[in-house]
Parts: structure tokens; C-alpha cells; sequence
């Protein structure tokens, strides 16, 4: 094939992707339980639509874009960092320690309301904070050939809090019980600007540093010889991916709670679709989390009126089945060898 | 001035309180090329991963073109020094060209690590340029070898470090290598260090012997002089029956 027809067959999916992410990005905040009135809207003449349109959905389709986008991207670097598909944002405990920062809050009211979002979140910042402190520090501080020591530290912190997280539940009143399960569940219906703004310089320097870092991820999967011996700072490099990533990861759950799967079924589809390069796969992966995660929210705040389903709860239901019907065509295709 | 390419003293490595590697010193010439044999767990492995710097020795020196080894950043030390590992489990479907491409990383802006023409040589030269579009996990054992010395050769280093290079190749891709390593040696004046449990690869290829016995050494000089029995019984604890090869004149061993 000549050069400038790969690089023709290269861009497709991007383009495909792009052209998703628009139509997404401009579709999804006109659609849901009310329905918005187009000409009132555009000519600012009826108050409701534009309320609606402005206040409520457009600060949630792109907050539901940018969350999808950083778990998508956070768990193509957790796969890299340890060489693992089935890693993800939540495998390192971040997700555990946010959700004992949030139940604690929620069960014993604790203050700290920031730019006027709940205590919760920023409870469950400092939960996620601490967790990933405690990691680093647990599995040998990054050094070569100690990501099994991460893993693990990463592994039983995150029992350890999930089992505490219980232990508040156990002890929550009736009200207290349904608003830690509910923010368990990952929800996208507290935000608006304030929190996407808060959310966006976090999501920046992980994905961007991701992608900087994309060379080095490529050669980090390779093993920490190759990667080593390639000229890799191996120590620093996984520091910075582990230090970026794992603070984007905090502020998207602080802020929407446990939304589970996209970090491991985008980064598997988006693989398959455009190779294992990372220069490639980062945006590619952050432009179908984006997707994924905004198709999910719009289904899960519409399907059903006037109840509003988790949106963690759609992205399995929708994923999973997706995950499978891929893997059996996946194996039905490259049996016996591949599997 | 020291002429050595690489300069070890008194190199020593322990590991959990075991001592692998105890004392060593010798020189690597430019342009030679050295094996390093030795029984299984004679120290091999652990010795080229302390000259690679993926190892940091307990004691001694090494010093790499009158440098220490450990005053170069990690981008200078692989534009001097590359490394082919033992094993290699390929995890993500990259293709032989993209891997072959990462041998490049530490030498242009690491964000644009390709260099074609080079690339294209090395695969050229280890007969794996139709292997290009092949994914690395689908490729067999042999085939996977050489696409890491391809690896190895688009790095463009001075110094060649390989673990067990020959390992799951049939006798014709071999040879090639074989053809290779001197083609390198005298075109390019690579060095080359190459571990091995094959004593006959070792005299075919090598023009000196570093031979370990438990981590010390207890060999150290030209290939034509270690290929005597009773060195070989020194090295190995093993009587081995010696034939002279018809046409290369190099002294082999029989199996039995």
C-alpha cells in the first residue's frame, strides 16, 4: 500500500470518531425528558428551553464528554503502565478511597463545600489523594520491576477501603444509606459549570501528559528491559504518568462517583480499531470514552421518566453486552491461535 | 587512554543477601565480539543486565568509553549500548515495524521516533522485512528473535549486549546471524557481547571467552584457547569429547 493511502486509512477512524463526537456533542443536550422548544431556544424567547438547554444539559453533555474521555485515557495508561488489558482508572484504588472520603462525608456531614459543590466531593478528593499516596509509597515508589508491588498495594487498599466504605454504610440511617449508594452508583446530575471548570485543568494535564508521553508508553509495554535499555527514564516517566493520571482520575470520581467500565472496554475497542500505538490510541480513546460515557448519561437521564437511571449503571448494561458480542467475534475470527 | 570500549573492575552483585556475580573484571575491545558461557545460573544473565545498567552493581566499576557507566543519562547510555533480552512476551499487537521503529527512541526529539531508512536496513539485514506487517505476538519464537537483533541494529549503538541471541532458530537463520555478527563487527566496528549455554555457537561466533563458574570468573581470553578439555571440564564439571571442524578449522564438541 503506498504511504499516502495508509495515511488515508490511518485517519478514518479519527475522522469517524470527530464526526460521532460532533454530532454527539450537539445532539445529546436537545434530547431528554423534557422536550425543548428549538425556536424558543434560538431566539432566547421562551426562559424554560433555555434553562434547560444552557444551565442544565450543555454543562452536563460536556462534563459527561470530559469524564468519559479521562477514564477512557486513564485506563489506556493503567494498561500500559502494567502491561495488562484488563487494568483500569479504578484498578489502583482511587476509586475506593474517594468512595470512603464521600460515605464519611455523607454520614457524618462533614464541611468543606468548595465553589458551591457538596462536601462530598471534596471528601472524596481527599480520599482519592490519600489513596494514591499511600500506593505509591506501599509499592516501592515506581522503582523498575515493582509494578506487581503497585498492583497489589493498589489491590488490597482498595478492599481495605471498600470494606470500611461497607462498615459506614452499615452504621448510615436510612436517608444516609441512599445518598452514599447513589453516589456509588456514579451519577452525572450534580455538575454545571463550576464543576466542570474544576474538572478541566485536571483533565488537561493528564491526557495531555499522556499523549506527550506516548513514545514512552509504547516502549513501557515492551517490559522495563526494553523500555530500560531504549533510554527510557523509567522511574520518572512512571511517576509522572502514575502522579497525572491518578489525580485526573480522582477528580472525574470526586465529581461523578464510580462510573465503571469505560476504562476498560474503550481502550479494548479503540486498540482494535486503530493498533496499540499510543500516539494514536490516546486520542482515539479519548474521543470514544467521550462518546460512550455521553450516549450512556443520555440514555440514562431519557429512557425512563421521570427517574433517572445511574448513568454507572447504563455503561455496564450498554457495555457488557457490546464487550462480549466483540470478544465472540474476536474469537471467532482469530481461533485457535489467539485464544 | 584506556582503548577499551567498556572497562569492568571488580564487579560484584548481590541479591537478597546471595552473592550472584563476585569479582569480575575483564576489558571489551571495539570491534570484538565476546561470549559469555557458564552452566544455568552461572551469573550470565545477571552479568549483561549490570553492562546494560538494568542491574546497579553492589560493588566495582564499569566504565563505558572512560565514562562511568552511571554518570550517562538514559538516552546517551542507549545511543551507546543496546540490549537483547532473553525472553520477550510481547502483551499489546504491535507490528514488527512499529517495534523494529522504537529501537530509534533515543535518538531524535522522542516524540518522532522513527528513522526509515535505518529501520529498512535492519530488517533487510536480519531477513524480517517481510515479517513487517506481522504482529509481534503472532510470531513464532525464532521469528521473534530476530526481529529483536532487528530492534538492536536500528538503536545504532557501539556496543551490542545479547542474551541467548540464537534461541528458537533453525540452523539457516543461524547461520545468518552468525553472518550478521561479523558483518556488524567489521563493517560497522560494533561490539558485541553475547551470552550463551551453546559452547559450539560460542566458538563459531566469538573471538574471546568470558567463562563463569558461580558468579566468578574463571575464563578469561581467546576462544581457540578455552576450546580444550580441560578448561571446558574446569568450566562445566563435564568430560566432553572434541572434534576439529572440517572446514573452519575451530574445535567443536560432540554431544554424549
Amino acid at each position: 500500500m503506498e504511504t499516502s493511502e495508509l495515511k488515508k486509512t490511518a485517519r478514518k477512524p479519527f475522522l469517524w470518531l470527530g464526526m460521532i463526537s460532533f454530532a454527539a456533542l450537539v445532539g445529546c443536550p436537545l434530547l431528554g425528558m423534557i422536550k425543548l422548544n428549538f425556536a424558543g431556544l434560538l431566539s432566547f424567547s421562551d426562559p424554560l428551553s433555555t434553562y434547560i438547554f444552557w444551565d442544565l444539559r450543555l454543562p452536563r453533555t460536556l462534563t459527561a464528554y470530559l469524564v468519559g474521555a479521562s477514564l477512557a485515557v486513564g485506563g489506556v495508561v493503567f494498561q500500559a503502565l502494567f502491561r495488562n488489558v484488563l487494568a483500569a482508572p479504578f484498578t489502583l484504588g482511587v476509586s475506593s478511597g474517594a468512595a470512603l472520603g464521600a460515605s464519611l462525608a455523607l454520614k457524618f456531614g462533614l464541611a468543606g463545600a468548595l465553589l458551591g459543590l457538596p462536601s462530598s466531593m471534596l471528601w472524596a478528593f481527599t480520599g482519592a489523594l490519600a489513596t494514591i499516596v499511600l500506593v505509591y509509597f506501599l509499592g516501592g515508589g515506581g522503582r523498575p520491576g515493582e509494578q506487581i508491588s503497585l498492583l497489589l498495594a493498589g489491590v488490597v487498599l482498595s478492599f481495605f477501603f471498600s470494606s470500611l466504605t461497607l462498615f459506614v454504610q452499615y452504621l448510615s440511617d436510612f436517608t444516609e444509606l441512599y445518598q452514599i449508594t447513589h453516589w456509588l452508583m456514579g451519577r452525572l446530575d450534580m455538575v454545571g459549570y463550576s464543576s466542570l471548570l474544576l474538572l478541566l485543568p485536571f483533565v488537561a494535564v493528564g491526557c495531555l501528559g499522556a499523549l506527550w508521553l506516548a513514545p514512552e508508553l509504547d516502549l513501557m509495554t515492551l517490559g522495563d528491559e526494553l523500555a530500560l535499555t531504549r533510554g527510557v527514564a523509567l522511574r520518572r516517566v512512571r511517576l509522572t504518568l502514575y502522579l497525572t493520571v491518578s489525580l485526573m482520575v480522582a477528580a472525574v470520581v470526586s465529581l461523578c462517583g464510580v462510573i465503571g467500565f469505560i476504562g476498560v472496554v474503550v481502550p479494548y475497542l479503540c486498540r482494535a480499531l486503530i493498533g496499540p500505538t499510543h500516539r494514536r490510541l490516546i486520542p482515539a480513546a479519548f474521543l470514544g470514552g467521550g462518546v460512550f460515557l455521553l450516549i450512556c448519561d443520555t440514555v440514562a437521564r431519557s429512557l425512563m421518566p421521570p427517574v433517572e437511571i445511574p448513568v454507572g449503571v447504563v455503561t455496564a448494561l450498554i457495555g457488557a453486552p457490546v464487550f462480549v458480542w466483540i470478544l465472540l467475534g474476536a474469537r471467532a475470527k482469530w481461533a485457535p491461535s489467539s485464544w | 587512554m584506556n582503548m577499551a570500549l567498556m572497562t569492568v573492575k571488580h564487579l560484584s552483585y548481590s541479591f537478597q543477601n546471595a552473592e550472584v556475580l563476585s569479582d569480575l573484571s575483564f576489558e571489551l575491545k571495539p570491534g570484538s565480539h565476546t561470549a559469555v558461557v557458564g552452566h544455568n545460573g552461572a551469573g550470565k544473565t545477571t552479568l549483561l543486565r549490570c553492562l546494560a545498567r538494568v542491574f546497579l552493581s553492589s560493588q566495582g566499576s564499569i566504565e563505558l568509553v572512560n565514562k562511568p557507566l552511571c554518570s550517562y543519562s538514559p538516552f546517551e547510555l542507549a545511543r551507546l549500548v543496546t540490549y537483547l533480552p532473553q525472553h520477550f512476551h510481547p502483551t499489546f499487537p504491535f507490528s514488527v515495524v512499529e517495534f523494529v521503529s522504537m529501537g530509534r527512541y533515543p535518538y531524535l526529539s522522542p516524540k518522532h521516533h522513527s528513522s526509515p531508512k535505518r529501520v529498512k536496513m535492519a530488517l533487510e539485514l536480519t531477513q524480517t522485512a517481510q515479517l513487517a506487517q506481522r504482529i509481534l505476538t503472532e510470531l513464532s519464537g525464532g521469528e521473534k528473535q530476530r526481529v529483536l537483533i532487528a530492534a538492536a541494529i536500528a538503536q545504532e549503538t557501539r556496543l551490542m549486549l545479547l542474551d541467548e541471541p540464537l534461541t528458537g532458530m533453525d540452523p539457516k537463520h543461524q547461520d545468518l546471524m552468525l553472518n550478521l555478527f561479523k558483518h556488524l563487527k567489521q563493517n560497522e566496528g560494533l561490539t558485541l557481547l553475547s551470552a550463551t549455554h551453546d559452547i559450539n555457537t560460542a566458538a563459531c561466533m566469538a573471538d574471546s571467552i568470558l567463562a563463569l563458574k558461580a558468579g566468578r570468573l574463571i575464563y578469561n581470553g581467546e576462544t581457540s584457547q578455552f576450546m580444550q578439555s580441560e578448561i571446558l571440564t574446569r568450566v562445566f564439571d563435564k568430560e566432553f569429547c572434541l572434534v576439529e571442524h572440517p572446514q573452519r578449522g575451530l574445535r567443536m564438541i560432540l554431544p554424549g
